[in-house]
């Protein structure tokens, strides 16, 4: 009896390939993956929206719960200025939440698991970041790096280590989301596999199993929403210089 | 009867109008735990990025192993910067060692009316 690897998941199995010169173009499982999330999100914001009925039903109800989490969260955290970022936050929002969401089915890819589409994610916010803080602040960016207070004598050693802090973030905000969802599923499937080898007694196993997948919902909804706030806390200090 | 409904939605209205006004400062609970999970990363990001930049240095300048050396410390340093910052301030981790200005806020001074809000 052969156990499948818990890390066969997540291979990249091209569906249309693709190669330009050296480059690798192919359309793989993880690009349908994040395709069908854009689809589904679209989807469901559209057509539930339809309606526009003054008492919601419950497909409105979800979407206008999902818009007002963000708002809300957009408007405590950057503030009334940062109302226009708002369509940013909540694409990164639904896109992450239902990358992860969608990893829960079954048989189905969890795109959020690659470390390369989380730092493309993080890098973007990144970038984005720190053109905005130039734009509004121009030069006086730079006094981000400068704390407030500190003896001049110790300035050599604290500008180098907030440098160091800002690069710092891209990385871990992409590697915080890519542990947290390719841990619990390896877990998942770690576990799968002793359900399999110990026969009858794989009822305990099962059991945990049963308990891991309720933990990984939490998971995913909670990653995407830590990546969100984030978002939100950089473009604040961004927007906001000390 | 009709009375109390239009008084409370007038209350309600207020509300919602002072809601989008002034952005509310309080702190909710689920933050702790989106604290907690960020914590780890936090610190191996930063020792990551140090030891980064240290290995850059060397193979530009030719300074091995002396670039490594320090921009290793240099970035142990700010990953424990990065945990406290996390860890100690309201709002997550943000450069600088005080807390930013969280917004430009005109009603600064209701925060004095329920200072209890903040621990």
């Amino acid at each position: 009896m052969t156990i499948a690897s818990p890390l066969h998941q997540f291979e990249l199995v091209p569906i249309v390939s693709l190669k330009m010169g050296n480059v690798d173009l192919s359309f793989t499982n993880s690009s349908f993956f994040m395709i069908l999330s854009t689809f589904l999100i679209s989807v469901f914001l559209i057509l539930s929206m339809q309606k526009k009925a003054i008492i919601p039903g419950r497909w409105q109800s979800l979407a206008e719960v999902s818009y007002e989490f963000i708002a809300n969260m957009a408007r405590e955290n950057i503030g009334l200025d940062g109302r226009k970022y708002f369509p940013f936050v909540f694409s990164l929002f639904m896109f992450l939440l239902f990358g992860n969401m969608l990893g829960m089915i079954p048989y189905s890819y969890t795109f959020t698991s690659q470390i390369i589409v989380t730092f493309g994610l993080a890098m973007m916010v990144f970038v984005l970041v720190t053109l905005i803080g130039i734009a509004k602040h121009g030069l006086r960016f730079l006094l981000f790096f400068v704390p407030k207070g500190v003896p001049v004598f110790l300035l050599p050693l604290i500008i180098p280590i907030e440098i160091i802090s800002y690069l710092s973030r891209p990385v871990s905000l992409s590697v915080r989301l890519f542990a947290n969802m390719m841990a619990g599923h390896t877990m998942l499937k770690v576990f799968a596999g002793f359900t399999v080898m110990l026969g009858v007694y794989g009822i305990a196993p099962l059991a945990i199993n049963v308990a891991l997948t309720a933990f990984e919902i939490m998971v995913a909804a909670l990653q995407a929403y830590v990546f969100t706030i984030l978002t939100c806390l950089y473009l604040n200090d961004a927007l906001h210089l000390h | 009867m009709s009375d109390s409904k239009q008084d409370d939605l007038d209350k309600r209205i207020n509300k919602a109008k002072k809601a989008a006004q002034s952005p509310s400062t309080k702190q909710e609970d689920s933050t702790f735990y989106g604290k907690s999970f960020r914590v780890g990363t936090d610190l191996v990001a930063g020792v990551f990025v140090g030891v980064i930049i240290g290995l850059m240095v060397d193979h530009f300048f030719g300074t091995s192993p002396w670039g490594l050396i320090g921009f290793f410390i240099l970035g142990s340093l700010a990953g424990f910067l990065n945990m406290y910052r996390t860890l100690f301030h309201n709002s997550g981790f943000f450069v600088g060692l005080e807390r930013s200005t969280k917004y430009d806020d005109p009603t600064e001074n209701n925060q004095s009316e329920k200072p209890d809000e903040k621990k």
